[in-house]
This record gives C-alpha cells, structure tokens and sequence, in this order.
C-alpha cells in the first residue's frame, strides 16, 4: 500500500488535477461513442490516448493528446485561464493482399499527400498501411470539467465533430 | 549424400548395378530398374552405382536416373513449377518426370523466374501472397488484442467510476503497473487503483484466459493527525505484506493530503469485463467496483468511527 500511495503526485489543488479529469471525460465520452481506450502514454502535462474505433466504418483508430499549457498555478489560472492544446489524429488502415493494389495505392494516393504542419487546419501523412489525419484544437479545459452533463455534452461534440472532419478527409484514401 | 552423376546410360543399356540385401544385382538398364521398382521388387531406397560413379547412391536421390524423357533444362523447369511438388516422395516425383508432368524436385523456389504480369500464374501467386497476409493480419489482431485488454479494461474502470459521480485526479503506469485515482467531488472520498495485467502474451491469454491483479483501496480525509498515525501505527505490518491473501484489508494514509485509505488486492478475469469484440460489459464491472467500494467503505468507517 505504501508503494501504491507513492505512484501519485498528490497535487496540493484540485485546480492541478484538472488535465487528468478532462482526460477522464475523453475516456467516458469515447466509450459513449463506442470506441474503447487501448493505450495510455501518461507524462506530468501530457496525456496520450489511443481509442479503437470498433464501430466506425472508415477510421481504425484515433489518438487524442492533451497537452496542458497553462493554468497549473493558481496565477497563471487566473491570468489566461486552464488552455491546453488537443490533438486527435484519425488513423486508417489498409488491409491490402494484393501486390498490385499497394502498389497504385504508393504510386497515386500517397505520392501526391499533403505532408505540410499546419495549424488549425488538417495534416495527413502516411507509414506503410496507415494513413493519419491530424488536426489541433486550443481548449479551454474548465469549460469540460466539473460542469456535470453540460461539460460531458460539450465534449463529446467537440471530438465527435473532429472526428468526422477527420474521417472526411481520410475516406478517400480507405481502401478495400 | 547425392553427389553429381556423369552422364547417364541410354534407357536401355544395361549397365547400372543395385546393391540390395541379397547383394548385388545387375547389370540391369535404366527402364528395367523402373519396371522393377514399379513391381515392387526394388525401392527407391536401394542404392546403383554404373560405371563412372564414384559411389554408391540412392535411386531416391537421383530422380532424373528413372527419367527417360530429355532432362528439363532451368528455364523449362521454372516455366513448369508445380505448387504439390514438395508433397511428392522420390518415386512419385521420378514418374512424373518420366511422365513429363509438369512436375520437378529442386526448383520449386527459383524466385528469379519472371512472371508477366497479369498473366494467370501472377494471379496464382499474388492470391498466394494474399492469403500469406490474410493470415498474417488474423494473428497480429489477435496479438494487438491480447496486448491492449488491459487498457481496454482500464478504459472501462475510468469509465464506470465517472458515472459514479467521481473525477479522474490522477492518472499513471510504470510499465507494469497502471495507477489511478479518483475523487468524489460531493464527499471527497477517493478511490485507488493499481491494475496489473497478469497475461499478456497471446500463449498464456489462450492458456488461462485474461488475468489481472487488482488492488481497490478507498480512502477519507481525516482531521485528526494522531487519530491517522496511531491507525497507521497499529497496521503498521499492513504495509510490509507484499502479496496479501484474498480478503485480506490493509490500511495505510497519506499524510500530506490528510487521508486514510484502506485496500483489498484482488484477482480477476478480465474476459469477465471485456469481450472479444472489445465490448465492455459495464453493468457487470459497475456492480463488482460498487461491492468493493461498499465492502472497504464500512471497514474504513468502522475502523476510524
């Protein structure tokens, strides 16, 4: 137990907790859509989680990252508020046997993808059977969290409609 | 060990030695050695020797000594691969070649030939290439899927906690472990987890089924700093049990948050929670993490009351 007590950071406020609660509402209102967590990657202001798109018909997986910038002190909260950024990327994959297939797929689709950074608007890129979509969102996390239903509502419009602009973009890569 | 032979005696030149169990047999010819091993009276497991050899070999390694037809040159074998080849034994594989069926020994990967593409051995072999990946696909799913329940299983207690009216405040994992912790804004009691998947190679998920160990703890703020430290002095040994049996409630506290927490370890399926389809059975998971709760949360109180 004493082990287990220690693997906390036992913030002094709940103020310093509020990333990990609106990484908590991401995971409800994922698995509200139907897409269940399948990897955390933890750090002190960043939080990565990887979702299953079990019943999206495009997508195989998406990735949303929180990464807090400010608002971890009760100034800086005061001053600008709890903003962080939110970074989802849509994956697809292609499961492709035919050798011919892959091979137009590298010729055509992907040889002519958009590969430049650019905020606000959406990054795709490709590795091997994937294609990404990336898009990033500045938040403001206290509009989300401790708000009840109302925060939980809002959220999940948030992602759901990211989500979609995501899959838009990608569709016309899916393949098979 | 079959070595290379000079050039073979005409089909019907009697010239080639059997060395069988009664001793030696021949000279015989190459067509008679055939009708003999197709009678049953040879095998292809007795060893000839004519003359130029510089040994004894066995007829099984030499197919192309019970083949009377021109001996297929490698473009002409490539051209003629046939997909059982390697299901054949010596014998079957001489009389195809006597037979000239489109059947050789030793060529069957010669992956320098060219096949046109679009012709029907491409698409042969691209349908070849994708089953190999079809295949490839089912095990890395069923890999990815026995190396993600747990998280999958996390996602599910983070779940179920929320709707029981408590926010995630922490959130961690070493590697081994994964850590949570939860607070219920209404009373500020917490509720910890460390979740330890116990399976996670495909072998041992099949073999067992998906385990993980669990320790549920739940805790209150206490006001009163000496009411914790004699509590912690008396459990003092809770601390030191490093795998308590099942059943067994520990208590410690966390003095800079002022809290008791009391713990139980457990074991669990988590194929109980989450099916192969990733669907997550919430009522289930929801009314066990309640009976913890409910079991830790009268113990605690008793304790301090």
């Amino acid at each position: 137990m004493f082990k287990l007590l220690n693997q906390f950071n036992h913030k002094a406020e709940i103020r310093e907790s509020q990333d990990e609660m609106l990484v908590g509402e991401i995971v409800r209102a994922m698995a509200r859509q139907g897409h269940p967590s399948i990897s955390f990657r933890a750090h002190d202001d960043r939080q990565m989680i990887r979702f299953k798109t079990i019943v999206d018909p495009v997508l195989n997986s998406v990735w949303i990252t929180l990464d807090r910038k400010t608002g971890t002190g009760a100034l800086s909260q005061a001053l600008m508020g709890s903003k962080a950024t939110l970074t989802l990327t849509a994956e697809i994959k292609n499961r492709m046997t035919d050798p011919d297939d892959i091979l137009n797929m590298y010729r055509t689709d992907l040889a002519n993808m958009f590969k430049m950074p650019m905020m606000g608007g959406i990054k795709l890129n490709h590795e091997l059977n994937s294609v990404y979509a990336t898009m990033t969102k500045i938040i403001e996390i206290k509009t989300f969290v401790m708000k009840g239903e109302v925060g939980v509502e809002a959220l999940v419009q948030l992602l759901d409609g990211s989500i979609d602009q995501l899959r838009d973009k990608l569709a016309p890569y899916k393949k098979g | 060990m079959s070595t290379a032979l000079p050039p073979l005696p005409e089909p019907d030149d009697e010239l080639v030695y059997i060395h069988a169990a009664e001793g030696r047999v021949g000279p015989m010819s190459r067509r008679d050695l055939k009708a003999q091993i197709d009678a049953g009276q040879l095998t292809v497991n007795h060893h000839f020797w004519f003359s130029g050899m510089e040994g004894w070999q066995k007829i099984a390694d030499q197919g192309a000594l019970l083949s009377f037809g021109a001996v297929p040159t490698a473009p002409a074998v490539a051209a003629r691969v046939h997909p059982e080849a390697n299901d054949l034994n010596a014998e079957e594989i001489a009389a195809a070649m006597a037979n000239d069926n489109p059947v050789v020994m030793g060529n069957v990967g010669d992956f320098s030939a060219h096949v046109e593409p679009g012709s029907p051995e491409d698409d042969r072999l691209d349908g070849i290439f994708g089953e190999l990946v079809e295949n490839s696909w089912e095990y890395y799913e069923s890999h990815n899927f026995a190396s993600h329940i747990d998280e999958v299983f996390l996602g599910a207690i983070i779940t179920s906690t929320l709707d029981s009216e408590c926010v995630l405040i922490d959130i961690s994992s070493d590697g081994t472990h994964h850590y949570l912790r939860f607070e219920d804004l209404e009373d500020h009691s917490r509720i910890v987890y460390r979740m330890t998947h116990l399976t996670s190679g495909l072998t041992q998920a099949k073999v067992l089924g998906q385990r993980a160990s669990i320790i549920v703890g739940y805790g209150e703020r206490v006001g009163n700093f000496q009411k914790i430290w004699k509590a912690l002095q008396a459990e003092y040994k809770s601390g030191l049990v490093s795998s308590p049996e099942p059943g067994t409630i520990t208590v410690d506290g966390d003095m800079n948050s002022g809290y008791v927490y009391v713990q139980i370890d457990l074991f669990l399926t988590i194929d109980d929670y989450v099916g192969a389809d990733y669907a997550v059975n919430y009522k289930q998971l929801q009314d066990h993490l309640a009976a913890c709760h409910n079991a830790l949360r009268k113990y605690l109180r008793g304790r301090f009351a």
